[in-house]
């Protein structure tokens, strides 16, 4: 099997199948809009993702090869987040710092499977979690003040539960 | 003779009556701003606050009433002003520099996941901060959250299905009330409420009527009264992020309009008609819900009065409504199926 060549934006490379990188619709169109050979020894750039990623995207992209190409997304139906796989549950036991920053990459590299994994895991970590639980969760700074989080509070009012 | 002049001085001082003769013949300018009063910004300030309309200007009458009580048991009401903002400003910064820690994630995180967020989740998710409350003010969100949880019921009104469903203003609203006819969870916690008992009209004091009315339901009266709490916007949604008067491209545009937010409806259905006096744009004081004399029904009394005298302990200037004998009675927030709401966008051409 061919290989291709990655770069991290912090300059590290790494050697990939060209089957698993191409689950990348960002690599998969660059290589195909600059018509590149399989055989060159050409180094993709991806500045967007830095090599502590771009190791869990490459290790998530390496078990997934196989599967079939996912359906495409019906936006008039209700997204269901139980249905994560084990090992994917597994392979996402990481901090939440890196779980959003996967979700970035996997927006940047344009992965569908694994953008929709890891926005389903951090969708049932907020599930019924007060803002404030939530914020000590992914360590997400609080940049309102308490007059304007008390007026979101009561503009979403429709939605709690009395 | 000098002296005379001084004392005319300090009369025009203590008075604040000046004629327009005083001022035809005076040889000094009176009304330049003292150099005491600091820098020019301060002046500009000023200025500013002048020339703003009367509705602008912060109310003198900002505050609270406070009973106060002297030694020889007389009461009196003293108006207590509300903290000045500079201290309050204070408080939330004091509050910044706690929250200050944690990372800002790039609006687009918050975009993909506002597409797995379930309904009942939304406060939360839009109150993480400002960036998540963004993606909540947004046409795409709410259309999005539309289509993900649309189903054909047939109680969904006209106004709420999918091919009425195209402009901006009030998307929010009726994405919302739409979610109330058609998401199984919320219609669960309508027929759930309507099987407990009824929340008590209490919660309804020092709100504003805003309106009222009444109508024939078969052999009984409903009396409407829709309450109004009065709320200050702090956050700004989609155009009003500028200071300037919005054109009315931009009004329609506005997502979060909802011409009901913060008011409530009281629903009382009576046995019989009853004459109810004017009660508009008085603030209701007091409510008390007792069985009435047959024991069969209740009796609810009504007591409206002034914004003022609704932190008195007790008034005579009140106006009381006294509904018996009343068959039931019903609190529906805006978003409630039932709550009666006009579905156009007519206010917006009514002269202000």
């Amino acid at each position: 099997m061919p290989n291709i060549k990655l770069q991290s934006s912090d300059g590290e490379t790494f050697e990939v199948d060209v089957e698993i990188a191409k689950c990348s619709v960002t690599i998969k169109t660059m290589l195909e809009d600059l018509g590149m050979d399989d055989e060159e020894e050409e180094v993709v750039p991806l500045p967007n993702v830095n090599s502590a990623i771009l190791r869990k995207v490459i290790h998530w992209a390496t078990y997934h090869k196989d599967d079939p190409p996912p359906p495409e997304d019906d936006e008039n139906k209700e997204k269901r987040t139980d249905d994560i796989s084990s090992w994917d549950a597994d392979f996402l036991k990481v901090d939440q710092g890196t779980l959003f920053e996967l979700i970035l990459a996997a927006n940047y590299l344009d992965i569908k499977g694994l953008l929709d994994v890891t926005c389903k895991t951090v969708a049932n970590m907020i599930k019924g979690k007060a803002p404030e639980e939530i914020r000590k969760t992914f360590n997400i700074k609080n940049d309102f003040t308490a007059s304007e989080e008390e007026q979101v509070r009561k503009e979403n009012e429709w939605c709690e539960e009395k | 003779m000098p002296n005379r002049k001084s004392g005319k001085h300090r009369s025009l001082k203590t008075f604040g009556d000046i004629t327009l003769n005083d001022f035809a013949n005076s040889s000094v300018c009176k009304n330049r701003p003292k150099k005491s009063s600091g820098s020019v910004t301060k002046v500009l300030k000023q200025f500013q606050e002048e020339e703003k309309s009367w509705d602008e200007k912060p109310d003198d009458f900002d505050g609270e009433f406070v009973i106060e009580e002297d030694e020889e048991g007389n009461i009196t009401y003293v108006l207590r002003k509300l903290e000045p903002r500079r201290r309050r400003k204070t408080v939330s910064s004091s509050e910044d520099v706690k929250e200050v820690s944690g990372r800002d994630y790039p609006i687009d995180i918050w975009f993909l996941l506002s597409e797995y967020i379930r309904p009942e989740d939304i406060g939360h998710f839009a109150s993480i901060c400002k960036t998540s409350f963004e993606v909540v003010c947004t046409a795409k969100f709410w259309f999005g959250l539309y289509k993900r949880y649309y189903i054909s019921v047939p109680t969904l009104p006209e106004e709420l299905q999918p091919e009425c469903l195209v402009r901006k203003y009030g998307l929010r609203t009726c994405v919302i009330r739409a979610l109330y006819h058609m998401y199984p969870p919320f219609v669960n916690r309508i027929k759930s409420r309507a099987l407990t008992e009824e929340q008590h009209p209490d919660l309804l004091k020092r709100r504003l009527c805003d309106c009222l009315w009444h109508q024939k339901h078969k052999e009984h009266w409903r009396f409407y009264f829709k309450m109004r709490e009065k709320r200050e916007n702090i956050l700004n949604h989609s155009y009003q992020t500028d200071k300037k008067k919005p054109d009315l491209l931009e009004i329609l545009d506005d997502v979060s309009a909802n011409a009901e937010e913060n008011c409530c409806i009281l629903q009382v259905t009576c046995k019989d008609f009853i004459a109810i006096p004017p009660v508009l744009g008085q603030v209701l004081i007091s409510v008390s819900v007792t069985l009435s004399s047959g024991l069969r029904y209740n009796r609810l009394q009504l007591d409206f009065g002034s914004a003022i005298s609704a932190y008195r302990k007790s008034d005579s200037n009140c106006t009381s409504i006294i509904l018996e004998p009343v068959v039931n009675y019903k609190i529906l927030e805006w978003w409630h199926p039932q709550y009666p709401y006009r579905h156009n966008i007519q206010n917006l051409f009514d002269p202000d």
